[in-house]
């Protein structure tokens, strides 16, 4: 091809004289670019990857929750292992299963027998444990027992959590079970998980699963959803005196990386981002947050008070092998132990309107 | 399509090696390592690998450097049990961590922060010797001191985020780890801390310096390489004696863009956008957390926080588009 002609006559003999393979490295070249470009466009227009957003605060603020349409479409494998079936509504002057269940649980005596054998058939169903309640006594019925009490006060005091929404969601065994005897994404302590470090520094810098293989602090859970520590971090006013070595008064950076890994955990369990609770410009502010951030704050003092009154202290009736493996310590929950990676346990159903017996201690209402 | 494309060098020069200029002082005999070439190395630029000067500076600067990153390392292996596998498998999120907010300015014990101190110590008197080397080395070859004074400007970024900004706070503890993943979560961390960095005027200065370094660079490197064919590459040549190169050059930005450089002038815009990144950025680091503790209040506070009016939450935005 002819050069455009700019009067070198030393280069275009030089030319000649040296002819180069210029082709080999631009073949190179191209397919690497040409692999870029594919790939955008796939992106861009490809049925595998396409993603579906949805908004979640004002324009301008990035706030913007994205899955992948096959995600969406695979759903909670799980929704559709659960069971339920319609209350037997009782009328008057029906027997009462305490004078016609042998070994009958205190918990549900004023129950009529058949719906004191449909509920505990579906429990048997729910937590995947067939010889639940068949007159053993051993420690599955004891703790059995016990989150029954724990399901009453769910349901009852957290409405705030486990109905935000006001249609009577609730839950029942199968929120956590799911079919399972021991349910999944349970968690146990697991600081310090590094050796020859000590403080701060051995319980960081590892990849776990409580966070989300990030390298932030693996004692989030622990100390955020069993213990009380402080998740606020940020400071208020533009100005405030003090240094971070005081540790009373002021969050540290290593304060904050516990949070982050906590909020990492959140975004996890739920399938969610950071934006669909926070205006990321200002997480701390009360007034750019989402509804979903109030039924969040109600989830963690939920999750503490599930931790503290009723999982932590079954651990002397737990065999060992159902402890935890680093401290012995008792099994305990937390945002994925319901949510299981969806914003709606189980897909949204509602786990009381079939389960009036579960809302609470008091007798049940049929309607 | 033209035959002469200047993507990678066409010809490399691989003759007999150099040396290097003899000078006062005689510093040629401190130059170690028999010249080698490398003809990939040569597709890109200069062939020759070797001597590098040593001396005693120099010498300095390697050894403290190697025991810093021993420690480093060592401090990485033992917090997996010294298991390599397990090493090579957590790499990436392993990290000596400095002290706890606990211990303030003290100097804790080893496996809570004092080897972090200690390592940084070397690795303190590395940087500073190699600083000086630049000076040195400048001398011995008769030039100028702008590489000296371009890293010191990056020096003055590195004391801030690991000496000034933590004795000013009054904590050890706000500086960074040694680690890859754990010291990008020390950026984030330490912007969600002090209210949002984005926020920092000096931050965003930082980044138009950076963004402007990168763009600068591209555009020399690639306006020289499409004048080499008529000596554009000849710079100190053409800044003396102006030629077609540096003129063609000049009108490209010039007609593109309405003004440009010259051949002398672009190496000081590259070299001030470059040396104005750390600066403002360890000035932006310095002002956080001691005179600012929230940026974005700061930010309200000053009136240029923007407003964004809408309802918060999904359920406002379902059933649109």
């Amino acid at each position: 091809m002819k050069l455009p002609d700019f009067n070198l006559p030393w280069f275009s003999k030089w030319n000649k004289e040296n002819p180069t393979d210029i082709y080999g490295p631009a073949i190179l070249i191209g397919a690497g670019m040409g692999a870029i470009v594919f790939a955008v466009i796939l992106m861009i227009f490809g049925k595998q990857v396409q993603t579906t957003s949805i908004q979640t605060g004002p324009r301008g603020a990035g706030m913007s929750v994205q899955e992948f349409n096959f995600n969406l479409a695979k759903g909670d494998p799980t929704v559709a292992g659960y069971t339920t079936s319609e209350p037997i509504i009782p009328r008057d002057g029906d027997p009462t299963a305490r004078y016609e269940v042998e070994n009958v649980e205190d918990q549900f005596v004023r129950l009529t027998p058949q719906n004191y054998e449909r509920l505990f058939g579906a429990m048997r169903e729910w937590t995947g444990i067939p010889t639940l309640f068949t007159g053993k006594d051993d420690y599955q019925d004891k703790v059995a027992r016990r989150m029954i009490e724990m399901t009453w006060n769910i349901n009852e005091n957290w409405e705030g959590h486990v109905n935000a929404s006001g249609n009577g969601i609730g839950v029942n065994c199968y929120t956590c079970h799911r079919g399972q005897p021991v349910p999944s994404d349970i968690w146990f302590k697991i600081a310090p998980r590094l050796e020859a470090a000590a403080g701060w520094a051995a319980v960081q810098n590892y990849a776990t699963d409580q966070t989300v293989s990030t390298s932030l602090p693996h004692d989030a859970l622990e100390k955020l959803l069993l213990d009380d520590e402080d998740i606020n971090v940020h400071d208020l006013e533009p100005r405030v005196p003090g240094s971070t070595a005081d540790v009373d008064d002021l969050a540290s950076i290593q304060d904050t990386e516990r949070t982050y890994s906590l909020m990492n955990y959140f975004a996890g369990s739920l399938g969610v981002n950071c934006t669909f609770c926070h205006n990321t410009r200002a997480f701390y502010d009360a007034e750019q947050v989402t509804p979903q951030w109030g039924t969040a704050i109600q989830g963690i003092d939920m999750v503490q008070e599930m931790n503290n009154e009723y999982l932590v202290p079954l651990k002397e009736i737990l065999p060992p092998n159902r402890l935890g493996p680093m401290h012995g310590d008792a099994p305990k929950a937390g945002c994925r132990t319901c949510h299981k990676g969806h914003q709606k346990p189980v897909g949204g159903l509602s786990m009381t309107e079939d389960w009036p017996e579960l809302l609470g201690e008091g007798p049940p209402d049929y309607e | 399509m033209a035959e002469y494309f200047n993507i990678f060098n066409q010809v490399q020069v691989q003759g007999p090696a150099e040396a290097g200029m003899a000078g006062p002082g005689r510093p040629e005999i401190d130059r170690v390592g028999k010249p080698f070439f490398s003809t990939w190395i040569g597709i890109l630029g200069n062939a020759q690998i070797g001597p590098i000067y040593l001396g005693y500076l120099g010498v300095v600067s390697l050894v403290t450097f190697f025991i810093a990153l021993n420690i480093v390392g060592l401090n990485m292996l033992s917090q997996v049990g010294w298991s390599i596998p397990e090493f090579l498998r957590q790499g990436f999120w392993l990290a000596l961590e400095p002290p706890g907010p606990e211990h303030g300015l003290t100097i804790p014990p080893l496996r809570e922060g004092g080897w972090y101190i200690i390592a940084s110590l070397f690795l303190l008197i590395s940087v500073m010797t190699w600083w000086v080397r630049t000076y040195t080395r400048a001398e011995a070859l008769g030039m100028g001191k702008h590489v000296c004074w371009a890293f010191a400007a990056a020096i003055f970024l590195f004391l801030v985020l690991g000496l000034i900004r933590p004795v000013l706070m009054g904590c050890w503890c706000e500086a960074v780890p040694y680690g890859i993943f754990p010291h990008l979560d020390w950026t984030t961390a330490f912007s969600i801390r002090y209210g949002n960095l984005y926020y920092n005027p000096f931050h965003a200065l930082s980044i138009v310096f950076l963004y402007g370094s990168a763009l600068l660079f591209a555009m020399h490197g690639a306006t020289i390489l499409a004048v080499t064919r008529l000596g554009g590459d000849r710079e100190l040549e053409q800044i003396v004696d102006r030629g077609t190169a540096t003129e063609r050059a000049a009108l490209f930005w010039r007609w593109t863009m309405g003004f440009n450089a010259t051949m002398e002038g672009i190496h000081r815009w590259a070299f001030w956008f470059a040396i104005l990144t750390p600066i403002t950025g360890g000035i932006g680091i310095l002002l956080t957390g001691t005179v600012v503790d929230n940026w974005y209040l700061w930010a309200v506070e000053h009136n240029f926080a923007p407003e964004h009016p809408g309802e918060y939450g999904y359920e406002a935005y379902q059933g649109g588009e």
